[in-house]
């Protein structure tokens, strides 16, 4: 039977149809207004102004500035919503001093953006070595340029590396580092070998990021910057940090997290002094093993950066300690190598 | 006890041998014990011989690896057992060694007279335990 839809049931059907889809646009504006400001709190595209980093950008140097411009990008209260992406602005203009690992730092974050879908958008800086700098590392890879626009810088594998993984340790992965590790060592020694012990430290800094960091995704970036006659590795996971998973791991019968400073408890974890005081006894020997290699000469100017603590195993008085906030989220390692460190590998 | 079975991780296992359990890496400690080192040393207790074990020539040992590996050995077959049984050459990194007799062995020896359970990340076929000095073979820890 031909259907009539001049007729009044039809009409209203019509009317209470196009309720229905102006209710769901209602519901998914409503939804979205949610999202923004009651969950996760990201700012309007209007409002928005991009986080700047600071003149010294160089994390030896100035840990605590460097440490709260990368709290500050981590926040989402930092971020931006427009045209259904989330966003993350960067104001790297005004950097006059710039190192390795803070780049490294940076680029662990940006790329624990990816998987979140958050974009990452930033200028560059005036001063043309840090400009240059950030060029050669391949930062600026993948990130979004001012006319929104996706860059493919690659950078100096040469000259600096990073590579990244996830979840569970792959064969590819831990192949592309034990490559690494024969470069460097062919890098400084000419030699073309194993290097057991510096492979022992990046695996036991891996198994802590993906057994108990509880970063996103279990994340970890192992980065390489060769120079004339050393090399420097820096190891980051974007995790909970060594100091707040052993306080959930130990809990609050530990007294020390009261009576001592951050810098000492987690000095303590890597003299094995929690070895025993864990919930699971077998534990808690990497960083004690990472220590040794130090100690041993395996490495050198070991810095270890986590939560509110800089601990420096090379220069003590370079061990710095923030009692303010809660700090960085996450695990940094930063290794020197040189031609010595393979005389006895 | 003179005559000598011998395993060698890079020969039967893997150069590449990673961490502590099956669900973080491959070639973990898990899969060495349950593929290897748990049938190793069950021969070698059953025909009255030492098991050497060597760790030398890998591209590098996390201290999890030797941890899990050589600890499950003293939970399923008790530490007066593998001291008797065990030889381990270690001459790239005799620290390895060190770590494994002070610490792994004691403090895995005490956790199987407590009783507390290693855990297991992934299904095994069934291996042997001594119970009561005899060897038995089942699969002792679901997953």
């Amino acid at each position: 039977m031909k259907k009539v839809f001049a007729k009044r049931k039809y009409i209203e059907w019509k009317a209470s149809s196009s309720k229905k889809s102006l209710r769901k646009k209602d519901y998914r504006e409503y939804k979205r207004k949610l999202y923004k400001k009651g969950i996760n709190a990201f700012q309007k595209w209007e409002n928005y102004e991009p986080i700047p980093a600071p003149e010294d950008f160089r994390f030896i140097n100035n840990p605590e500035e460097c440490l709260d411009f990368f709290v500050k990008i981590r926040d989402k209260k930092n971020h931006y919503y427009s045209n259904g992406n989330y966003f993350v602005g960067l104001e790297l203009k005004k950097i006059k001093h710039i190192d390795y690992t803070s780049v490294s730092v940076l680029k662990a974050l940006l790329l624990d953006f990816k998987p979140q879908k958050i974009l990452v958008q930033g200028n560059s800086p005036d001063d043309l070595n840090c400009a240059a700098f950030l060029k050669i590392s391949g930062f600026y890879d993948g990130l979004l340029s001012l006319k929104n626009k996706v860059i493919n810088e690659k950078g100096n594998s040469d000259r600096i590396m990073f590579t990244k993984g996830a979840g569970k340790l792959s064969d590819d992965e831990d192949f592309a580092v034990i490559q690494t590790l024969k470069k460097i060592r062919k890098h400084l020694t000419n030699q073309d070998a194993h290097c057991p012990q510096l492979r022992t430290i990046i695996l036991e800094i891996f198994g802590n990021s993906i057994e108990h960091s509880e970063s996103y995704n279990k994340q970890w970036m192992f980065g390489v910057k060769y120079e004339e006659s050393k090399v420097i590795i820096t190891l980051i996971d974007t995790g909970k940090g060594i100091l707040k998973t052993l306080y959930r791991r130990l809990g609050r019968q530990f007294t020390d997290f009261v009576a001592k400073n951050s810098a000492e408890v987690l000095e303590g974890a890597f003299n094995k002094k929690y070895e025993s005081k864990t919930l699971d006894k077998n534990r808690n020997k990497g960083l004690p093993v990472i220590k040794l290699r130090h100690t041993e000469g395996y490495i050198k100017n070991l810095v270890v950066i986590t939560n509110n603590v800089v601990l420096n195993f090379a220069d003590s008085k370079k061990s710095q300690y923030f009692s303010s906030g809660s700090g960085f989220d996450g695990t940094i390692f930063t290794i020197e190598l040189d031609k010595s460190c393979f005389k006895c590998q | 006890m003179s005559v000598t079975k011998q395993l060698s991780i890079l020969k039967e296992f893997s150069e590449y041998p990673k961490l502590r359990y099956s669900n973080l890496s491959e070639n973990s400690a898990e899969d060495f014990y349950h593929k290897f080192l748990n049938d190793y040393f069950a021969e070698a207790f059953q025909t009255n011989v030492k098991l050497e074990v060597n760790i030398d020539y890998t591209a590098g040992y996390t201290s999890s690896f030797l941890d899990e590996a050589f600890g499950n050995l003293v939970f399923d077959f008790g530490l007066e057992n593998v001291q008797k049984r065990l030889t381990i050459i270690s001459t790239d990194e005799p620290y390895w060694l060190t770590m494994i007799h002070n610490e792994t062995f004691p403090e895995w020896e005490k956790r199987r007279l407590e009783n507390k359970t290693p855990k297991k990340t992934v299904s095994h076929s069934p291996w042997y335990r001594i119970v009561n000095n005899n060897l038995e073979k089942k699969v002792w820890i679901n997953v």
